[in-house]
């Protein structure tokens, strides 16, 4: 799998003064790869997607990107994240949310704006362009997300919860979306829910509980 | 408990609390500091005018009036410390042979003093040579006489025989002008000029030599008697002034026309009351604004925590809070920050004033003291109450729950500062400026002998408007530049910035609500600051230049009228140990037309120097054009503008002045060419007097002596350098150095040390800057923390978080310095124009402490560059933390 994973873990483990939220977690992840967390709130899910994503550190254990390379490397070009609440920067627009990935990656504003748009034109957004974040609804906003994830086109996109905080109607909508713009851009897509009717939409699940990671279909 | 719950929560998070109770703290120790300081350098005013009053009241005898009795009514009226009798006799001339040459003078005055006077007035009488009691001749008339201690002096008697007496000592009598002052004399009258000629005799010697003329011609004879009071007086001057003349006006009652009160305490304090009232003044001035931008600083961090409030309020709403429970939590908020900011500037305060006067109490009085830190802490609360709990009152009345959780209120540009609020403010102050400098109003108006003092409260306006029109100015810059400029601040931002730089500027004009006021704040602070700095540097120069100008050089001599100047004293006062320079300087009478002026003849191509002259003191040239022409003309003349003016001069007129000749002792013509207007001169009187070559005046009066010196002695301490002159000149020429000058001829307001509230004020400007710019813009980063935060998560590396905060920082301190350092300009301008009157001489340029004003804004720039690199780094190791709060 190494040739081709985006994502290895060995005997990860996180802690937080006494709380273990990540216990000696072994896992990887192919490229192109769909695969679902589960569990209970508190079980260490979005523990465990930062330090995959490169943002938090274990405390003891490895995680490698053998097909991306180092942590400094993966944000932003190979690594996109979606959060549960609307994580869209206040004092930018649609338009420069979506195209900031892309400038962050040293892309010069005008092409990065032009992606930018491509991406939004593929959500039908377009007419969101020049909204800011507070003026859009939760749904329109983590849709925007999904294009800001479109725009950067990265090998693994990291999604902690992003339907937490939308109806079902409207999660469902997100997700096809987020389906549609992961499998264009090829990438492999990590994510986690504790709604069953979200999991049922992967094939592979992982299950997370007290910090421990069961690898239940793979 | 929910007040307890709340509270603990404020702790649990104190940095904000803290920032505005530091905001707090800062206000109640500027307004404790300053207060106490005026409250001190009042009592001060009062202390050294009163200590400068030899005798605090001359009550004199009149006609026919018992002695005895006036005596003891003096001696029992409350407030009385001592007393002395004191009697005056004319002479009808003095006469002395000394040396085998006969000296004789006109008429004078022989005074009969007590043996204890010189030590109940100590300051009367000056010993200079010989016995400190006995006959006493004045240093003039022993001049005169060319007599000392031990030599014979004939005493004239109008209508009875002359008689001698043997000369003990020598004395000076520095205090003559109160001494022999016409007691009764109407209020705004010319003072009469001390009598030339002065003997002082024990009083048995005086009533042995002059009852015989008491009784035959009483005119000729007169009693005084010399009070000092208890000096137990209110610490204002004007308080003192009304304590001191009231008490006079009861004496003069209880004499029921006996006697008549020569009030010289009471006309000491009436001076020293508009130097009280321009010293309030002051602090107005350079005090309000420091309390108000103080103020403004805890509203500006208060105001960074409001979307965190709205947010708060909102929840508890959601839970069921009331609004009286958001009111009483609001409350709670501000008292703390109030309570805490309080105690923290009292301290503050206490400990400036040990630090910068040597007691907590600034040298002043414990209750003036005790009632500044009560004023000081009352406004740090309301100041409290005003910035945090209100707004926060206001927002939980208006915002509701759905709108306090979406986050910030994005208001519009509010319509008073759209409708050109600040332009009507500054078009204002300047319409005022205009106004209160071109009538030649005084702002403070102490009518000589009135109790009431008048201060034009008007000319406050001025001030007041520029101040908030420039603040709102800026705002409204700030506000255009970062809402309609953004291709010029993207071009601005890109060397920090690089290919972000249009994303930094869209998210800089986004943003505009938060950078802006921040803008304003650094604005202010540079304001305050420059004019603060310039005003005193300006004040402390013109203080200098006055006693340079009065003293005319480091160290002074000046040789008696009748004196002729040796030759080698020039040769002699340049060998004494310190001295660098000696400059010589002629000093005549000439009458211009029928006007007697002073005439100083001098060597052109060294006074500029050696008299340190200022373009200020010349008209239509620097001083260096002025003195080359006269230079280049031997018959040139500088004359004042009133001399040019009356006798309708034009440069290259010939101006003819009659001089005495010293050999025929006639007055002669001597043709000057008028070559320029010239309105201060070291050592001149400060009306009408001429300038010209020291040659030519001495060829044509055959009279090439020196009367004046002056001396440079780079450096070396001028009293020491004066000491070891006298001892090379003797008893006659008087010696003055720079140092004793400037305490005579400071007014009571500059003889207080304006250093003190320089110190202070300089000291709260620093601390202004440092709160300015890191409060302000560090609570904004961290108000802005999840944005940053955001950013990180999504890839931005340290230096693309330091393009944002750079940018921001970097526009927030440059708008605020440029329109800062303009508006102060303008500020220190206008306050000197008003306040004018502390000026002598009026400054002809502007001090300005680049020293002191660099180090600020180093100050600055290193305290935006910790905040900046402390949150960059900040921002950037944080996501893991608030990505798990999104």
């Amino acid at each position: 799998m190494n040739g081709t994973s985006v994502l290895v873990c060995d005997s990860v483990s996180r802690s937080f003064g006494d709380v273990r939220a990540v216990q000696n977690v072994s896992c990887g992840l192919g490229a192109g790869r769909r695969v679902v967390i589960v569990g209970p709130s508190g079980s260490g899910k979005s523990t465990l997607l930062h330090i995959v994503a490169g943002i938090e550190e274990p405390s003891s254990g490895s995680v490698s990107w053998p097909a991306l390379g180092v942590r400094e490397q993966l944000r932003p070009r190979h690594v996109a994240l979606i959060f549960q609440a609307p994580s869209l920067l206040a004092p930018l627009d649609v338009l420069e949310n979506v195209a900031l990935p892309l400038e962050l990656a040293g892309v010069d504003g005008d092409t990065a704006r032009r992606a930018a748009h491509e991406a939004l034109s593929r959500l039908s957004l377009d007419d969101l362009a020049t909204r800011l974040p507070h003026e859009l609804s939760g749904g329109q906003a983590q849709r925007v997300a999904v294009a800001r994830v479109i725009a950067g086109r990265p090998r693994l996109v990291i999604a902690d919860e992003p339907t937490g905080q939308l109806d079902h109607t409207t999660g469902a909508r997100m997700l096809d979306v987020l389906d549609a713009a992961v499998a264009e851009v090829g990438a492999a897509l990590l994510l986690s829910t504790h709604d069953p009717r979200v999991a049922a939409r992967f094939d592979a699940r992982w299950t997370m509980s007290d910090g421990r990671l069961t690898v239940v279909a793979a | 408990m929910l007040v307890g719950l709340w509270l603990r929560g404020l702790f649990r998070r104190s940095g904000r609390l803290m920032g505005m109770a530091g905001g707090i703290a800062i206000a109640v120790a500027m307004v404790a500091s300053i207060g106490s300081f005026l409250t001190a350098s009042q009592a001060t005013m009062t202390a050294r005018t009163v200590a400068n009053v030899p005798v605090d009241w001359q009550v004199e005898t009149q006609p026919g009036a018992n002695a005895g009795a006036v005596l003891a009514t003096v001696r029992s009226q409350h407030g009385v410390a001592a007393t002395d009798s004191v009697m005056f006799a004319r002479t009808t001339g003095l006469s002395a042979t000394t040396g085998g040459s006969s000296q004789a003078t006109g008429s004078g005055v022989i005074v009969g003093i007590s043996p204890t006077y010189a030590t109940t007035f100590p300051t009367e009488i000056r010993p200079l040579v010989g016995s400190a009691s006995g006959v006493l001749l004045a240093q003039q008339t022993a001049s005169n006489l060319r007599v000392k201690p031990g030599d014979s002096v004939v005493i004239g008697r109008a209508g009875l025989t002359p008689v001698t007496v043997t000369v003990d000592g020598v004395v000076d009598l520095p205090q003559a002008d109160t001494f022999f002052q016409k007691v009764g004399a109407p209020v705004g009258s010319q003072p009469s000029a001390p009598p030339d000629n002065v003997v002082l005799l024990p009083a048995d010697m005086w009533h042995t030599l002059f009852d015989a003329l008491a009784v035959s011609q009483p005119s000729q004879v007169k009693q005084q008697v010399h009070v000092r009071l208890d000096r137990n007086l209110p610490a204002a001057p004007a308080d003192a002034f009304g304590q001191v003349s009231g008490g006079a006006r009861n004496l003069e009652a209880r004499l029921a026309g006996a006697g008549l009160v020569g009030n010289n305490i009471g006309a000491a304090l009436d001076a020293a009351r508009s130097d009280a009232a321009y010293a309030t003044v002051m602090f107005l001035f350079l005090g309000l604004p420091g309390a108000a931008l103080a103020a403004l600083l805890v509203a500006a961090v208060a105001s960074s925590g409001a979307d965190r409030r709205r947010r708060e309020q909102a929840m508890l709403r959601a839970r069921g809070a009331t609004l009286s429970i958001l009111a009483r939590l609001s409350a709670v908020e501000a008292l703390a920050a109030g309570v805490a900011g309080v105690a923290v500037g009292l301290a503050a305060a206490m400990l400036i004033g040990q630090l910068a006067f040597g007691s907590a109490a600034f040298g002043g009085n414990a209750s003036g003291t005790a009632i500044w830190a009560g004023a000081a802490a009352v406004a740090g609360l309301a100041t409290a109450l005003l910035v945090i709990a209100v707004p926060s009152w206001r927002d939980a009345r208006r915002t509701t729950v759905v709108s306090g959780r979406q986050g910030p209120i994005r208001a519009g540009v509010p319509p008073w500062l759209r409708l050109g609020a600040a332009i009507a403010l500054v078009g204002a102050a300047i319409a005022i400026f205009v106004i209160t400098s071109q009538q030649g109003y005084q702002l403070v108006l102490a009518p000589e002998g009135v109790a009431s003092i008048t201060v034009d409260y008007f000319a406050f306006l001025g001030p007041a408007c520029l101040w908030i029109g420039v603040g709102l100015l800026t705002w409204r810059l700030a506000e255009t530049v970062l809402l309609r400029g953004r291709r010029i601040l993207a071009a601005a931002v890109r060397p920090v910035a690089g290919g972000l730089a249009a994303t930094v500027a869209a998210s800089m004009g986004r943003q505009h609500r938060l950078i802006a006021p921040a803008a304003v704040m650094v604005g202010i602070t540079v304001a305050f600051a420059l004019s603060t700095s310039v005003f005193n540097s300006t004040y402390i120069q013109q203080a200098e230049a006055d006693a340079r100008l009065t003293n005319g050089s480091d160290v002074t001599v000046t040789l008696p009228g009748s004196t002729t100047s040796p030759s080698d004293l020039s040769a002699k006062l340049a060998s004494v140990h310190g001295v660098h320079a000696v400059e010589p300087i002629l000093h005549r009478y000439a009458y211009v037309g029928a006007d007697l002026q002073d005439l100083y003849g001098v060597r052109a191509g060294t006074i500029v120097a050696a008299g340190s002259l200022q373009n200020a003191y010349f008209v239509g040239g620097t001083a260096i054009d002025l003195m080359s022409s006269l230079g280049s003309h031997p018959d040139g003349i500088l004359v004042s503008a009133e001399t040019a003016r009356d006798f309708q001069l034009t440069p290259g007129n010939h101006l003819v002045l009659r001089l005495q000749d010293r050999l025929t002792h006639a007055l002669i013509n001597v043709t000057f060419q008028f070559i320029g207007i010239v309105k201060e001169f070291p050592t001149a009187p400060r009306d009408s007097f001429l300038v010209a070559n020291a040659g030519y005046v001495g060829a044509a009066t055959h009279d090439a002596s020196p009367a004046t010196y002056l001396i440079d002695t780079a450096g070396t301490s001028p009293p020491a350098v004066a000491t070891a002159v006298r001892a090379v000149v003797g008893v006659g020429p008087q010696v003055s150095d720079i140092s004793s000058t400037r305490r005579i001829v400071g007014s009571s307001l500059t003889a207080v040390d304006l250093g003190g509230l320089t110190r202070v004020e300089l000291g709260f400007a620093f601390a202004f800057m440092i709160a300015a710019t890191s409060l302000v813009l560090a609570l904004g980063f961290a108000e802005r923390r999840r944005t940053y935060a955001l950013a990180a998560a999504l890839g931005a590396q340290p230096r693309q978080l330091g393009a944002f905060l750079w940018s921001e920082a970097g526009f927030v301190l440059v708008a605020g310095i440029l329109c800062g350092a303009l508006a102060g300009w303008a500020l220190t301008e206008m306050l000197v124009a008003v306040l004018t009157g502390v000026f002598d001489p009026p400054p002809a340029a502007l001090a300005v402490p680049w020293t002191y004003l660099g180090s600020l804004l180093i100050l600055a720039l290193a305290t935006v560059a910790v905040v900046v690199v402390v949150g960059a780094r900040r921002m950037y190791a944080a996501p893991a933390t608030l990505i798990r709060e999104l």
